[in-house]
Parts: structure tokens; C-alpha cells; sequence
């Protein structure tokens, strides 16, 4: 797609060499093009925007570069935990370069991913409180299937199928080391402490990651249609080789064998 | 996410008080440290999702 050009494009740009415009100049008329570009660092918004839209990468890192640690920053001062704030930073941007469509420039860039941030950590908060209830009172034994695979009926099979291909689906959305993670505690059963040591991140990191990927599978199952969701949740704890693997779950079947 | 949460982002996204832009403009002064594993890997996805809808360089 062609970058288009705005208004901002044709102000006078800092870092223009002037000399050369007018030596160059073969008749009075005014002579842009051998205009030096403007750094990308000078660029206003609205100009990185246009590149972005333009399919421009380096665009894209500058706008990225720019509101990063500023969201990061603020999000962290709310929350005083890097594994929840990284969520809802995650959250944020995802829902900001989806919608760049509808941002109309009637305000700045800047307020308009503020208030994005604030609204995403205001939710966040919210299904924290009402989630962290509900996780409080799970016990290990309701994650665990009430029967083998082998008794299945085969509409609980399908309805299995189709329960671990929308966990394979939520899986995607989440970042490698988080699917690490889930990994090592859920199917290697290491221990927080150890999984600690081996990703170079703090125990409080650790758990609110495995507590985030256990709220993702919480809902997914509301989301799933009914009945998907297989008897008791799936228990991918247990070692039987003959069992049948969750199909389409290939990041947890990658993470298992590095 | 939920439908609700996702357009309760975009509920008034410039409403904020100056109280609120002065605790924002308070966090941008920090250096809250960054996992930098992270901070690229956003960006790669960000870039990834920007290139299929608009093209890109590469």
C-alpha cells in the first residue's frame, strides 16, 4: 500500500540542507525533492502513523519505541508486579494496533493509548477480583477427568476435541515463555522455585503467569460451546503413553520436547 | 477476553481527569525496568499483525 502523505509531510523539516536545495535549483521554481528525509526520531505521530499504514517496519519501531516504557511505566506503578503489568501492556498494545483504524487524530496519540491503558488496567483489576475468588476455591481433584480417555463415549471424544482446540487457540495468544512455563509446572511438574531458576524470572513472575494461563482455560471453557468442555477440565498431568494426546496443542508439544 | 471487557477499552478512551494525566506523567519520569525477552517479543507480534493488515517491508 502506498504511504500516504500528510498535511506534516510538507512542513520544512530540520536537518534540510539548504545550500544544496539552491545549488541544485534549475529554474526559480521551489524544489522539495532533494529535500533530506526527516529522522524518524523528529517525525511527528501523525507521520509514523502514516508509515505504519504504509507497511514501513521502521516506522512501526519508532512509534513502538516512543509509547513503550511510557505505558509500561504507568502500568507498573498500578500494578508493582512485572507479570501482571507485562499482561496488561500485552493488552494494550494488541488493542491498539488493532484499532488504529478508528483512531480519528481529534486528539493525540498519546491520550488516546492512555486512556486505552487505563481502561485495559481498570478491567484487568475487575476480573482479578471477581477470578481470584473463584480460583481460590478450586481444588486440585476438579482437574481431574472423571473417567480414562479409553471410556469415553464418542461425543465426549468430540467434545474433548473441540474443547483443546479452543485451549490451543488461547495457548497461541500467549507468549513463549508463558507456555513454558504453564509446561514445566503442569506436565514436567517442576516446582515454582526450580522454574524459577531456570527462566531467570522472580517466584511472584512465575505463579502470576501459571495464574494467568489457568484464568485462560477458565474462559475458554465459558467461552466453548456447551458440553465442550470435557468431565472435571482435562488433566494433562498424567504420563500414560498409550493416551491420546490434546489435538492441535503443537507449542505445548514444543515445549516439551526442547 | 470478553466482548464487554474488549468494549470497555475503548470506553471513552480521552476521558481522564488531570489528577490521572499528572500520575501518568509521574510514572513516565520512573525507571521501571523492562524484561527486554518481552519487550521484543510485543514487538514482533505488534509487527506481525501490523504486516498482515497493511503490507510491510519484508
Amino acid at each position: 500500500m502506498p504511504r500516504a502523505v500528510s498535511a506534516e509531510d510538507a512542513r520544512p523539516s530540520a536537518g534540510v540542507n539548504v545550500e544544496a536545495e539552491e545549488i541544485s535549483k534549475p529554474t526559480a521554481a521551489p524544489v522539495r525533492a532533494a529535500a533530506a528525509p526527516v529522522p524518524l526520531t523528529e517525525q511527528s505521530d501523525g507521520q509514523l502513523l502514516d508509515g505504519l499504514r504504509g507497511g514501513s517496519e521502521s516506522h512501526f519501531n519508532e512509534l513502538y519505541r516512543r509509547y513503550f516504557q511510557r505505558i509500561y511505566s504507568f502500568v507498573y506503578t498500578r500494578m508493582r508486579n512485572h507479570a501482571d503489568a507485562e499482561e496488561v501492556v500485552q493488552e494494550t498494545f494488541t488493542a491498539v494496533y488493532r484499532s488504529f483504524e478508528s483512531y480519528r487524530g481529534t486528539s493525540s496519540l498519546l491520550s488516546w493509548i492512555y486512556g486505552i491503558a487505563k481502561n485495559t488496567l481498570n478491567n484487568s483489576l475487575r476480573r482479578a477480583r471477581t477470578e481470584g475468588q473463584r480460583l481460590e476455591a478450586l481444588r486440585p481433584e476438579a482437574l481431574r477427568p472423571a473417567s480414562s480417555f479409553g471410556d469415553c463415549t464418542p461425543e465426549e471424544h468430540l467434545n474433548l476435541r473441540r474443547y483443546t482446540e479452543a485451549v490451543s487457540e488461547q495457548l497461541e495468544s500467549m507468549s513463549e515463555w508463558q507456555c513454558e512455563i504453564f509446561v514445566m509446572r503442569h506436565l514436567e511438574n517442576m516446582s515454582i522455585k526450580e522454574i524459577s531458576r531456570r527462566t531467570d524470572r522472580s517466584s511472584d513472575s512465575v505463579r502470576s503467569s501459571l495464574y494467568r494461563v489457568k484464568r485462560l482455560l477458565f474462559e475458554t471453557a465459558d467461552l466453548s460451546p456447551a458440553g465442550s468442555r470435557p468431565r472435571g477440565g482435562a488433566s494433562w498431568g498424567e504420563t500414560d503413553p498409550d493416551r491420546e494426546k490434546p489435538a492441535g496443542t503443537s507449542r505445548l508439544r514444543g515445549a516439551q520436547q526442547s | 477476553m470478553s466482548e464487554s471487557d474488549w468494549q470497555a477499552i475503548f470506553d471513552d478512551p480521552m476521558g481522564f481527569d488531570p489528577d490521572e494525566l499528572r500520575e501518568f506523567l509521574a510514572a513516565d519520569m520512573m525507571d521501571v525496568p523492562v524484561d527486554p525477552v518481552f519487550r521484543e517479543e510485543l514487538r514482533k507480534r505488534l509487527w506481525d499483525m501490523v504486516r498482515k493488515r497493511y503490507g510491510g517491508d519484508g
